[in-house]
């Protein structure tokens, strides 16, 4: 009896200390308004079983817009907003989605943007998380969502005060890493 | 006493033929049919253009669109499930579409895969065809580089042409899968739809009471949680018309059997006289919808409507032969009205029976239904009044004399030089009227629907991106190949009309469907695309080149994949479009395209003039036909009613020689006073207006006869102004129907029996008898 009320006492502290949830994400990492650095990418195309490496900076207004801009090897410019995804090269505009018309891109804009902007409530609506949290955190984040799950198998996030690395892994076996660096609020 | 007894036997075989006329009609099983389309003559010429608008047409009729609006996804959500799952769980419902599995989902955005290098999106392809190969190439990087993921397979198609046809096809959808639910994009708040497929005929009022009698129970509770319902479709306008009609007949129904039981009880100190003017009406009625039945299989509701009202003028007799009635025993009364009972009844059923000449199946319904209703109630006038009427004991009646003093103190038209004048100028401008007088033709004639049901019909189907079931391009050729091939020559000129802002937006089989003479070319098209960038396109990615030899392998066993209509049809998501194919067989097919958008006349214009300059197009506008319809319905019934009346003139110039203007002029002054007025009043004349007037002249002709017959006796006098009266409260209070058919009818017969009766006073032989005072 007493044993049985002592692992449980133990089960309890170890989940509490190891578990982590969205709230307290909110707590410890910052949310800052404005956030630019510099990203590496590397992307795993597992039918080659290569990865394109490129690199670049961004940049983003916490609830207005990212600006993704790949350097090498290509030139090119993303921005997402919670409501489109614009890209364009030398200018010229080559895509351009509304988030509106197309729920997987409204689905993947809002969580790319929720990963960057640590909008933790809005991932909750997307996946159940796991996590471990001492110095810095891991977390995990597998999709609960059916549109997202049709996208990534989970998602992998690393950080402290700020998010230090991101890992998608997709469906078919690809997976892109993209790591972030020189981070200035 | 022989002839008594004779009269006696007739009277009780004519009860029998009536059984038995009833008796068959009955087991052949009563069927009334309600839409208006089926009243229209089909188009004997272009049996293909017929059968494309009736599918059309039978499939929007069908359908339902129901939208769920909510401040939150969730709720707006959750209606649609529960009101989709208890709809479909309706016998009256043949189906509910409200979701996509997330299965059916990959289904059908995979299903084209295969097809990937023959269907290309329209900017793809454009840039193909111009040769700017970078900007595929463009893409297809940002793709690649892009942290978003979801980039197609470097070897099955590196420049990810898939993806680019697929986005294009959300982009231009109005409705979007989300979570497996149909959401509509346009909407501002979260909206979902579900578009229901009846079972049966939504013009059937059990069906109508059912479907939505669930649906505004269940949208009560939805509104009190914060959901609002929109909703369009035929259904929606057949309940309305089926309630406003319902509900007029009740109130003017009502109103004018109280005023005519009122007044007759008046006249008559006594109920007989009103319960006996029913019997020929009602027997008339039953033997004219019975053997209509038998004739034409089903009755159309319109038919019955028209019908009753035309038969209606049978009171006439049975008002004649009560009035005179009064001053005469039961066995002297036929004996000095039948003459004018047959003549009174030869020139109805002349007007009515000209109708059937029209090659209209509406019109010829409707003339044997008001020609066999009139025999059969002056038949019954004839046989059973005596019978009926023995054992009353004649009765001076107090109003007689009443009508007699007004009548005699009225203007005579004949004593009267300046009225005579006054009314040879009132004429003329009538006639001037007339002529300069526009006609309205338009379908909007039919409509019974209140604005704000049209407007929630608008919204919704501005929200869906809704197109025409009325107005469409229909394509036909030999093959489906050949039919998307002509498409392809019309949608080029179809997207310069929307960017000249003429047309709102169209859809079309080849959007979906490529011809395979277009997939071939687009095939060449991407092979020149390999050709010119694979080569450099793997090298900047640093790929081996024997993933590009992989690459180019692939495209060479696919070269020959082309997605034909049979294998198009089978797939999943070809559903919703499978009804822009009206027909096909082995010597024919046809598509039609569809459009959206008010079409303003040059529109119109400009589509007609693009049908004539390609064989096998034709532009379908069933909102012109039906106005076309009316219009050719009006002058046919217009002309037919001229000749009919030329004939009975020269009958009853025979009988009357040089008496015969007291007969027709008064009717032949008020048609074309009350046309006039017509004209003035509802800016135009319609087929309704003149249906009416075949009602007043009906009316008129039996009054100019039955007192030319009686010499103008008052009692004949006393018959023919109630019989005005009756009419005029049965037929003439539909003026104030909301309903445009039957407020038209009414403004006519209340115009034209006021001026009849007037005319006829004015014009008429003084009375000859004496009368008691």
């Amino acid at each position: 009896m007493l044993r049985g009320i002592f692992l449980t006492m133990i089960l309890w502290s170890t989940l509490s200390v190891a578990d982590i949830s969205f709230e307290q994400l909110n707590n410890i990492a910052a949310t800052p308004e404005n956030l630019t650095g510099q990203f590496r990418q590397q992307k795993y195309l597992s039918e080659l079983d290569a990865t394109l490496d490129s690199s670049g900076v961004f940049s983003y207004q916490r609830n207005e817009s990212i600006r993704w801009e790949t350097l090498a090897p290509i030139q090119n410019v993303l921005i997402l907003s919670p409501k489109s995804i614009i890209g364009s090269q030398d200018e010229h505009e080559v895509l351009r989605l509304d988030a509106k018309s197309n729920p997987v891109i409204g689905v993947l804009s809002d969580v790319f943007f929720s990963v960057l902007t640590a909008k933790w409530e809005n991932l909750a609506a997307y996946f159940s998380l796991s996590g471990t949290y001492e110095e810095a955190w891991t977390v995990e984040l597998t999709p609960k969502d059916k549109t997202v799950m049709q996208l990534m198998e989970k998602v992998i996030l690393k950080g402290d005060g700020l998010i230090r690395e991101l890992i998608v892994y997709e469906n078919n076996g690809d997976s892109t890493t993209i790591y972030f660096e020189k981070l200035t609020k | 006493m022989i002839q008594a007894r004779r009269l006696k036997l007739a009277a009780w075989a004519w009860l029998l033929v009536v059984g038995v006329v009833l008796a068959l009609a009955i087991k052949s099983g009563p069927i009334f049919d309600s839409s208006i389309m089926s009243l229209l003559p089909k188009s004997e010429h272009r049996p293909l253009v017929q059968e494309a608008i009736e599918q059309v047409s039978a499939s929007f009729s069908k359908r339902l669109i129901i939208l769920a609006s909510a401040d939150n996804e969730k709720k707006a959500q959750e209606a649609i499930r529960s009101l989709a799952q208890s709809l479909a769980a309706l016998p009256e419902v043949s189906q509910v579409y409200w979701k996509v599995s997330a299965n059916d989902m990959g289904e059908i955005q995979q299903a084209l895969y295969p097809y990937r290098f023959s269907i290309l999106d329209e900017a793809s392809r454009e840039h193909l065809l111009k040769g700017h190969f970078e900007n595929i190439q463009a893409k297809a990087l940002s793709s690649l580089y892009s942290p978003l993921g979801g980039q197609s397979s470097l070897i099955g198609d590196p420049f990810g042409l898939f993806g680019a046809l697929n986005l294009n096809r959300q982009r231009t959808s109005h409705i979007q899968v989300s979570n497996a639910f149909l959401q509509v994009t346009d909407a501002e708040l979260p909206t979902y739809m579900m578009a229901v497929t009846l079972a049966g005929d939504p013009f059937r009022p059990a069906l109508q009471q059912k479907v939505l009698g669930h649906i505004t129970e269940r949208s009560r509770g939805l509104n009190e949680s914060g959901v609002t319902l929109h909703m369009s479709g035929m259904l929606l306008h057949a309940e309305v018309g089926a309630k406003q009609a319902s509900h007029e007949i009740m109130t003017i129904g009502l109103g004018s059997f109280l005023g005519i039981a009122v007044v007759m009880l008046w006249v008559f100190r006594q109920l007989k006289p009103l319960l006996l003017m029913t019997v020929p009406v009602l027997l008339g009625t039953v033997v004219a919808t019975s053997l209509t039945m038998l004739v034409f299989g089903q009755v159309h509701l319109i038919t019955l409507a028209f019908g009753v009202g035309l038969v209606g003028v049978s009171i006439d007799y049975a008002l004649h032969f009560i009035c005179v009635r009064q001053g005469l025993p039961a066995d002297k009364v036929l004996g000095r009205i039948l003459p004018g009972l047959l003549l009174g009844l030869f020139s109805s059923v002349m007007a009515y029976a000209a109708q059937s000449y029209a090659p209209f199946p509406g019109l010829q319904q409707m003339a044997v239904f008001s020609v066999v209703g009139l025999t059969a109630s002056c038949i019954t006038v004839i046989l059973w009044f005596p019978l009926l009427t023995s054992k009353n004991s004649p009765k001076a009646l107090e109003v007689i004399g009443k009508l007699e003093v007004m009548r005699h103190n009225f203007f005579r038209l004949s004593a009267s030089p300046l009225l005579i004048i006054l009314l040879i100028i009132v004429c003329g401008l009538s006639i001037k009227t007339i002529v300069e007088g526009a006609s309205i033709d338009d379908v909007r004639l039919l409509q019974t629907s209140p604005k704000s049901m049209l407007d929630q019909d608008r919204d919704v189907q501005r929200l869906l991106g809704g197109t025409s079931s009325a107005q469409f391009l229909l394509i036909q050729g030999a093959t489906i190949e050949q039919c998307l091939q002509k498409e392809e020559r019309l949608t080029p000129l179809l997207n310069e009309f929307i960017n000249e802002g003429l047309l709102g937006g169209y859809q079309a089989l080849s959007g979906q469907l490529p011809s395979l003479n277009r997939q071939r070319e687009n095939v060449g098209l991407v092979k020149q695309l390999y050709t010119g960038q694979i080569a450099g396109f793997f090298n900047m990615l640093k790929i081996p080149e024997e993933k590009m030899v992989e690459a180019n392998e692939v495209l060479t066993a696919s070269e020959a994949t082309l997605l034909t209509s049979d294998a198009w049809l089978k797939l999943k998501g070809s559903r919703v479009w499978s009804d822009l194919i009206v027909g096909k067989d082995n010597h024919s097919a046809a598509t039609i395209i569809r459009l959206s958008g008010n079409l303003s006349e040059a529109t119109k214009l400009s589509l007609l003039k693009l049908s004539d300059n390609e064989v096998g197009v034709d532009f379908v506008d069933q909102v012109q036909n039906i106005s076309n319809v009316l219009a050719s319905y009006r002058q046919g019934v217009t002309h037919l009613l001229l000749f009919a009346y030329l004939g009975i003139f020269l009958v009853l110039a025979l009988r009357y020689k040089g008496q015969v203007w007291r007969v027709v002029l008064p009717s032949l002054l008020a048609s074309v006073i009350t046309l006039a007025s017509l004209v003035w009043l509802e800016q135009g004349l319609n087929l309704f207006h003149i249906m009416a007037l075949i009602l007043v002249l009906g009316i008129g002709l039996d009054m100019g006869v039955f007192l030319i017959e009686t010499s103008g006796s008052a009692h004949t006098w006393l018959a023919v102004s109630l019989s005005t009266y009756t009419s005029l409260l049965a037929f003439g209070l539909l003026a104030f129907s909301d309903t445009p058919v039957l407020h038209h009818y009414g403004m006519t017969v209340l115009i034209g029996l006021v001026c009849v009766w007037f005319l006829t006073l004015g014009m008429c032989k003084q009375s000859a008898e004496k009368i008691d005072l």
